[in-house]
């Protein structure tokens, strides 16, 4: 799998605040979550993906080829902005119109490729009504639509279901999984980790400037040893299971909640813990109805990771 | 272990690229200019000076018809007639008017809704972004300068039936509405983007023309030298015309300066805006 975006050493700073420091990152094919809270660099990052920011430092190359002040590279690549970024007196038709006429297309294409966005963020029948006139989730599937009408190589999307409804967030989700399936690249930045676990387990995590964490998010969970798996347990016997599970150096606390029949056990050690597990409730007899790991959601990951 | 397995292609189609890439630009804004309110009827003020002076070329070709008289001496020969139109302070006013218009929230509109983010994230240059903005307000500029200009010489010759000027009177009749065009686009774009505000915009252009008369007639008045009416917009406009034409000066001083004073103002708007826009981090 070829290597799609390379940033060496990007640091950028706005006078004496630091935007980015010292990232260096390689992605491959498929959906990438860009994740941080308000202010952790991920627009900064985006914006040097996309051109529009020199890196003070380091090197940024998207298809092998540099990116700043490398126009034709954008004929393979799609931006969805963070911002509503249209004037709104104007109709969506003529504004997803006017972006596709951007790329230089000719007449026939330009219309062909804007209608077909339309359509396929729903917006066909109410493309001759203006802008001002659209919804918060209608502007932001318009502004999802300009970003795929090239059908590049690489989409780069800044929040792009803040405020789509929920049948529409399911549809763009199918849509950018469609998209990675096809092979292409999709960069999807967001703070609600809850999107981005719908699309992917694949993230970056960016924190004060820098990437905290880039990878699988169960690797990137089983890497996190200071912080111990929670496992929570619904059985008829919690205090039965408990006992039997308890072994020298297999767990490291376990937590009642009687009142609803469930047991939390807390391990360094995933993989041996659910081996006893599994070993355990076979021969105990012991009836479970529910195990579940509240620790392997991306929010834990996230939360241990930036020290919340 | 790894996490897909789909693995990335490489595109190797061919692009069907345009080599006028600010063209969409160009054509989006001349149409959204039009469709604004008010646009007819300051389009139909400005051509309406066209008209008149298309009277007056009609009568001058008629000797029997004793009217506008003043106006006909003023255009009995083709520089003069140039000179007389294009520095005419109607159609001054109207540039100016056409400029704030067609111009004034070209750039403020796009900083105000964080647009410029989706031009130059589409195989654009920054040159060629302000290259469209500024082709729509030459475009109407020159609607106004350059194409009656021509359609009077057009007419000359209908009516009269013999075409005096030479090549190079008409190379300056061409030349001479695109310095001023450029001008006037240069100093709206430049202010444009200054600000997101496109009142704020409109309000200082206007201040700029009129403080920049009234500061040299001010001067003018203390000191009675004519150097003083470099100062103002309008009076440079009109001194540049008659130098480029050879027609009487409008005050006693030398014409090519005023050329030399829009031309590097011309530059100096322009630095600014590159500035500006280089300024901008999206």
């Amino acid at each position: 799998m070829g290597v799609v975006i390379k940033g060496e050493n990007l640091s950028k700073w706005y006078g004496n605040v630091l935007g980015l420091s010292e990232i260096s990152v390689e992605i491959s094919g498929g959906i990438q979550g860009l994740l941080g809270p308000n202010g952790a660099g991920k627009s900064t990052f985006l914006k040097i993906l996309t051109g529009q920011l020199k890196p003070n430092i380091g090197e940024i190359t998207i298809f092998g080829e540099p990116v700043f002040n490398n126009h034709e590279i954008f004929h393979r690549i799609g931006y969805c902005p963070e911002f509503d970024a249209y004037y709104r007196e104007v109709t969506g038709w003529e504004f997803i119109r006017f972006k596709s006429a951007l790329f230089g297309y000719n007449k026939k294409e330009t219309d062909d490729r804007a209608l077909k966005a339309l359509d396929k963020v729903g917006l066909t029948d109410s493309k001759e009504r203006k802008i001002s006139e659209y919804s918060l989730g209608m502007r932001q599937r318009l502004k999802f639509a300009s970003s795929i009408i090239n059908d590049s190589d690489l989409l780069i999307l800044d929040e792009p279901l803040r405020g789509v409804d929920p049948l529409w967030r399911i549809k763009i989700i199918k849509m950018l999984k469609e998209f990675e399936a096809e092979g292409r690249t999709i960069i999807v930045s967001s703070h609600i980790l809850a999107e981005i676990e719908a699309m992917t387990n694949n993230v970056i995590l960016i924190h004060q400037g820098k990437i905290f964490a880039h990878g699988d998010i169960q690797e990137i969970r089983d890497l996190i040893g200071s912080h111990p798996h929670r496992i929570s347990v619904v059985c008829d016997d919690t205090r039965g299971l408990a006992k039997k599970m308890i072994s020298d150096d297999l767990l490291r606390n376990i937590q009642f909640m009687d009142s609803e029949q469930k047991v939390i056990f807390e391990t360094d050690k995933r993989d041996r813990f659910f081996d006893t597990l599994t070993a355990t409730i076979s021969g105990s007899g012991i009836s479970v109805s529910e195990i579940t790991s509240p620790d392997d959601n991306l929010q834990s990951v996230f939360d241990y990771l930036i020290g919340r | 272990m790894p996490i897909r397995e789909e693995g990335y292609y490489n595109w190797e189609g061919t692009l069907s690229k345009s080599k006028i890439k600010w063209f969409p630009i160009f054509t989006t804004g001349i149409k959204s200019v039009y469709k604004k309110r008010f646009s007819k009827l300051l389009f139909a003020t400005a051509s309406s000076l066209f008209f008149v002076f298309l009277i007056a070329l009609y009568v001058s070709s008629k000797p029997e018809l004793k009217m506008m008289s003043r106006l006909v001496k003023m255009i009995s020969s083709d520089a003069l007639l140039f000179r007389t139109y294009y520095t005419n302070g109607f159609l001054v006013f109207m540039c100016a008017m056409i400029s704030v218009f067609a111009g004034s929230e070209l750039i403020s509109n796009d900083l105000k809704h964080k647009s410029i983010s989706l031009y130059l994230a589409r195989p654009l240059s920054k040159l060629d972004y302000i290259t469209g903005k500024f082709s729509i307000i030459l475009f109407y500029l020159m609607m106004f300068t350059l194409l009656p200009g021509l359609l009077l010489v057009i007419f000359k010759v209908i009516f009269t039936g013999d075409f005096s000027a030479g090549l190079a009177l008409l190379v300056k009749s061409i030349t001479f509405p695109v310095v001023i065009s450029l001008f006037w686009a240069s100093l709206m774009l430049m202010l444009s983007s200054l600000s997101e505000n496109g009142r704020f915009v409109k309000i200082i252009f206007f201040v700029a023309f009129f403080l920049s008369q009234m500061i040299a007639g001010m001067f003018w008045g203390i000191f009675r030298n004519d150097n003083f009416m470099y100062i103002s917009i309008e009076k440079n406009i009109q001194q540049f015309g008659s130098f480029v034409f050879g027609t009487p000066l409008e005050f006693r001083a030398p014409g090519w300066i005023s050329g030399a004073i829009l031309l590097g103002l011309t530059a100096l708007f322009l630095l600014i805006l590159a500035y500006r826009l280089r300024k901008v981090e999206v």
